[in-house]
């Protein structure tokens, strides 16, 4: 069955069963993989997929479904299913169909070119990477992983307020990590680029910055535990962001699961810190017109120069704080209930290079990689212990290579103990949102070493 | 689910490139799934998920495309899209498969489709109670019960055709301890490849009181102390230290390419004597069990080390050809969505013959580690590290205060040199395990050990 043919069966049996408002999200995308070893091609991806949810306010409830496959078998699974799961829910929040007519922004998320780009042209430029990775010095023995990946999508709603919106994105990525040897000891690092131009894909450039990575920590070594004074660098801090920025969801505000309850319009961060949820942003891997529940996105300053001006809402949650959603309405994949999620959601950069930063730490340790954010990192509490690497500084010059560490502290804490914010903003890989951040000083954190 | 005929032309239409090996999986499973939030169901979401995933090998390439788009057109066109991939086409080869029925060693009781929700929303409202019950500190409770039960098809160009079924529940309760200023949190999380009768086994409240008192605890506990240090590591979870820092390693993936620092030192001692490591698909009902892998190949027990001498890697079909070596039942894959690769299932270190408490008394200044979290290893360097998310200080031989938040890290060929002392009780624990195929349902087990050194990564 197609689509339009699937939801308009779909929307009289819904009528039927007695729902009195529905919806359906669709997902329909494809995407491509080819990952290279020793100039071969070593592994070839191409799919497609398709996902429908079906969601419906049944008794004032709001029941979920889902499937992959259009069939009438499908058509009576999704409305018996969603009926049985209405009936379970006894939460009193209400969710809400939308039926606003907002103004959309018209975002290029989808690129021609790219979407033309040949197979063979991605197989070229993952060759190239490989070549360009081991071109870089002879100390690269081996690599790990050299891939370039496409994916391209278009997400859907349609409901019986009278929605229809679509939008199409596509994206491609490459990521290499190499394996370098010097006297004995190995040790790896992977950088990557993504963007929905693939002109941006600079394969030396991606090539140069994972061998200078891995190579860095050459003849590293543990330092006695301590706190320290620290720097942590623009992709590492991008990623802590991503771990903690659930604590800006009015959700877990709402639940207690964040302690920000209660905060807006105070202090939260210290004044050099200042962050934006921004889904209308050029280039932003997250950027839509429309959010999980068909709310127009928009611009926010979430925090202002260390004040908190907003938290992130979806409409249940807007209705429950009795403000308007913020357009932040997500959904973990197209079979989740909707939720809560930032963006393109980034630490606002100064224009200070990372030798100011460093020159204005004097004394500390740089972190230039973290491990274990999945298991080290409580975004209920704030608390983090996490595997790290970085650099030993003395009087704002690195001295020596640093490994075996740990740095700890508390989310919270961290967020007013920044005293500077570099200029080097730099945005991860998309995960629930695109998070970026430049290098950050932090006063002082924990570091367990020898 | 598929036409055998159309499968036999799928696999013919794949081979028609050139390639040496076709395969074709095909899985259509139903989940569902249901979250408490402050005593109240908040989620109910449930579906089905149905795609096929097609493999080709020529020598050392591996081709994978899949779709969920399972009309004839569609399937032949993707087994033609992925067999160009390696080249110009011949013509289609002729497949032939016959069906092998395997011996079904996880029997399941009550299949959860089958069990009305209002059951399964009575157990998530008992742990919730429990929870709640245990302290006025208690500001937030959260619990889950998911189910899936997942159909599988796996057809290759070497005949074989064979089919499986999975079905897993698991059930989560997540406590948040709360004095205004810190949360502090807490969490069982136990599942089994069962069905509801995964609730005849476990007690929710039990659970509920245990998430809760890890919690409560953790809120008055000071921040531990940073270091080397002496560390015991409880049994259950506590095996995620194997997982990490060696299991990963073990695993072809790395191996194959000699991206592990295990690579090329079978029967070389790479632990101590005390350690014997096992990875066991076969155990009945067990989180990460299967009675077939996802390539088909019958689950075993596969000894890795034993006393401290390294054994056997865990290897998939694909990796095994660039080593050189059989496939030993441990390809895995989240979903249709993945091409296979070689995984844990259930990971243990095997019971040696410590005492417990001659364990804990072996310590003057330490950490005892009750309750672990996950982690993650770099198998290139062995670089590793997992989370303690309940630890004890042990001072002259005694359990003394509890410590929060801190991290473990080290390389493993360097820890598993240091478990000097192995306990009796072995006991196993459910987890999410991430890695190129997507995230798979695996067990870590071990029982009481002691580490001879380990850096503790607190905050004082």
């Amino acid at each position: 069955m197609n689509i339009k043919e699937f939801v308009d069966k779909l929307f009289s049996k819904a009528k039927e069963a007695g729902f009195t408002e529905y919806e359906v999200f669709y997902i329909d995308g494809d995407s491509f993989k080819v990952t290279i070893y020793k100039s071969e091609i070593d592994q070839y991806s191409i799919n497609s997929h398709k996902g429908l949810s079906f969601r419906g306010l049944y008794n004032g409830k709001m029941g979920y479904s889902y499937t992959e496959v259009l069939d009438d078998y499908a058509l009576e699974m999704l409305i018996k299913n969603a009926r049985e799961n209405a009936l379970a829910i006894e939460d009193e929040d209400v969710d809400i169909i939308y039926g606003e007519r907002d103004k959309y922004a018209d975002i290029k998320g989808f690129n021609e070119e790219l979407d033309q780009m040949k197979a063979d042209e991605k197989i070229k430029m993952a060759l190239e990477l490989e070549k360009d990775t081991l071109a870089q010095c002879n100390k690269v023995k081996n690599i790990e992983d050299c891939m370039v990946v496409t994916v391209a999508g278009e997400t859907r709603i349609i409901n019986s307020k009278g929605l229809d919106l679509q939008y199409k994105s596509n994206v491609i990525y490459a990521v290499v990590a190499p394996v370098v040897e010097e006297d004995g000891k190995v040790n790896t690092a992977y950088a990557f680029k993504a963007s929905n131009n693939y002109r941006d894909i600079d394969t030396k450039a991606i090539a140069k910055e994972a061998v200078e990575d891995a190579l860095a920590y050459m003849g590293a070594e543990s330092i006695p535990s301590g706190k320290y004074k620290v720097i942590i660098r623009n992709d590492v801090m991008a990623d802590i962001l991503s771990t903690f920025a659930g604590i800006f969801s009015a959700y877990n505000v709402q639940k207690g699961m964040s302690l920000l309850k209660g905060k807006v319009g105070t202090k939260i961060a210290s004044e050099v810190v200042t962050i934006i949820d921004d889904p209308l942003m050029e280039n932003g891997l997250a950027s839509a017109p429309f959010d999980s529940e068909g709310v127009a996105c928009y611009t926010k300053t979430v925090v202002e120069e260390g004040k908190l001006n907003t938290f992130l809402y979806n409409l249940k949650t807007a209705k429950k704080d009795g403000v308007k959603s913020t357009g932040n309405a997500s959904k973990g994949s197209y079979a989740s209930a909707v939720g809560v999620s930032p963006s393109n959601f980034y630490i606002k950069p100064s224009n200070k290079t990372r030798e100011d930063l460093m020159a204005h730490m004097g004394d500390g340790i740089f972190i230039t990689e973290v491990q274990g954010l999945h298991s080290g990192a409580n975004p209920m509490s704030g608390d983090f212990s996490l595997a790290a690497k970085g650099f030993e500084i003395k009087n704002g010059k690195i001295i020596k290579a640093v490994e075996q560490i740990t740095v700890a502290g508390n989310f919270y804490n961290v967020l007013q103990d920044i005293v500077e914010v570099g200029g080097d903003i730099k945005f991860g890989m998309p995960a629930g949102g695109y998070f970026g951040s430049p290098s950050v000083v932090v006063r002082e954190l924990a570091i367990a070493g020898k | 689910m598929i036409e055998r005929d159309l499968i036999k032309d799928i696999l013919g239409k794949a081979l028609s490139t050139g390639g040496d090996f076709a395969e074709v999986f095909i899985e259509d499973t139903e989940r569902s799934s249901l979250g408490l939030v402050n005593g109240k169901i908040e989620t109910a979401v449930s579906g089905r998920d149905f795609g096929i995933g097609i493999r080709i090998f020529k020598g050392l390439r591996s081709i994978y495309a899949y779709t969920n788009d399972t009309s004839r057109d569609s399937l032949l066109r993707t087994a033609y899209n992925a067999a160009l991939a390696l080249g110009e086409v011949r013509e289609d080869k002729a497949v032939d498969i016959i069906e092998r029925v395997n011996a079904n060693i996880h029997p399941i009781l009550y299949v959860p489709r089958s069990i009305d929700i209002a059951k399964k929303v009575e157990k998530l409202k008992e742990a919730y109670k429990a929870a709640k019950d245990y302290s006025n500190e208690i500001s937030q409770v959260m619990s889950n019960y998911v189910d899936v039960d997942q159909r599988v098809a796996i057809a290759n160009s070497e005949g074989l055709y064979t089919e499986d079924r999975r079905i897993r529940t698991r059930f989560a309760v997540q406590a948040i301890a709360s004095d205004g200023k810190e949360n502090q949190t807490g969490y069982e999380a136990p599942g089994k490849g069962m069905g509801f009768e995964l609730f005849d086994i476990i007690d929710v409240a039990q659970c509920g009181k245990e998430a809760a008192r890890i919690a409560v605890t953790m809120l008055h506990a000071p921040l531990c102390p940073s270091g080397k240090m002496v560390v015991a590591i409880d049994n259950g979870f506590g095996g995620v230290i194997f997982h990490e820092a060696c299991g990963h390693s073990l695993e072809a993936t790395a191996v194959a390419k000699g991206n592990s620092e295990f690579a090329g030192k079978l029967g070389q001692k790479i632990a101590s004597d005390k350690v014997t490591a096992i990875d066991d698909g076969t155990i009945p009902n067990e989180w990460g069990s299967l009675n077939i892998d996802d390539e088909g190949n019958p689950t075993r027990k596969n000894v890795l080390i034993e006393n401290g001498i390294l054994k056997g890697y865990m290897i998939d079909k694909f990796n095994g050809r660039r080593m050189n070596m059989e496939p030993t039942g441990s390809s895995r894959r989240q979903s249709y969505k993945f091409a296979p690769t070689s995984r844990m299932t259930n990971t243990y270190i095997a019971p040696g013959n410590d005492e417990n408490h001659e364990i804990i008394q072996s310590i003057d200044y330490g950490l005892y580690a009750k309750k672990m979290g996950g982690g993650s290893v770099n198998p290139v360097t062995g670089e590793f590290n997992f989370a303690v998310l309940e630890g004890y200080l042990v001072k002259n031989g005694k359990i003394d205060t509890p410590v929060r938040g801190a991290t473990l890290i080290g390389k493993g060929s360097e820890i598993l040199k240091r478990i000097d002392m192995v306990g009796k009780e072995l006991d196993l624990a459910a987890g999410m395990c991430g890695s190129i195929s997507g995230s798979v349902p695996t067990n870590v087990g071990q029982p009481l050990i002691r580490v001879s050194e380990i850096t503790v990564g607190g905050r004082e």
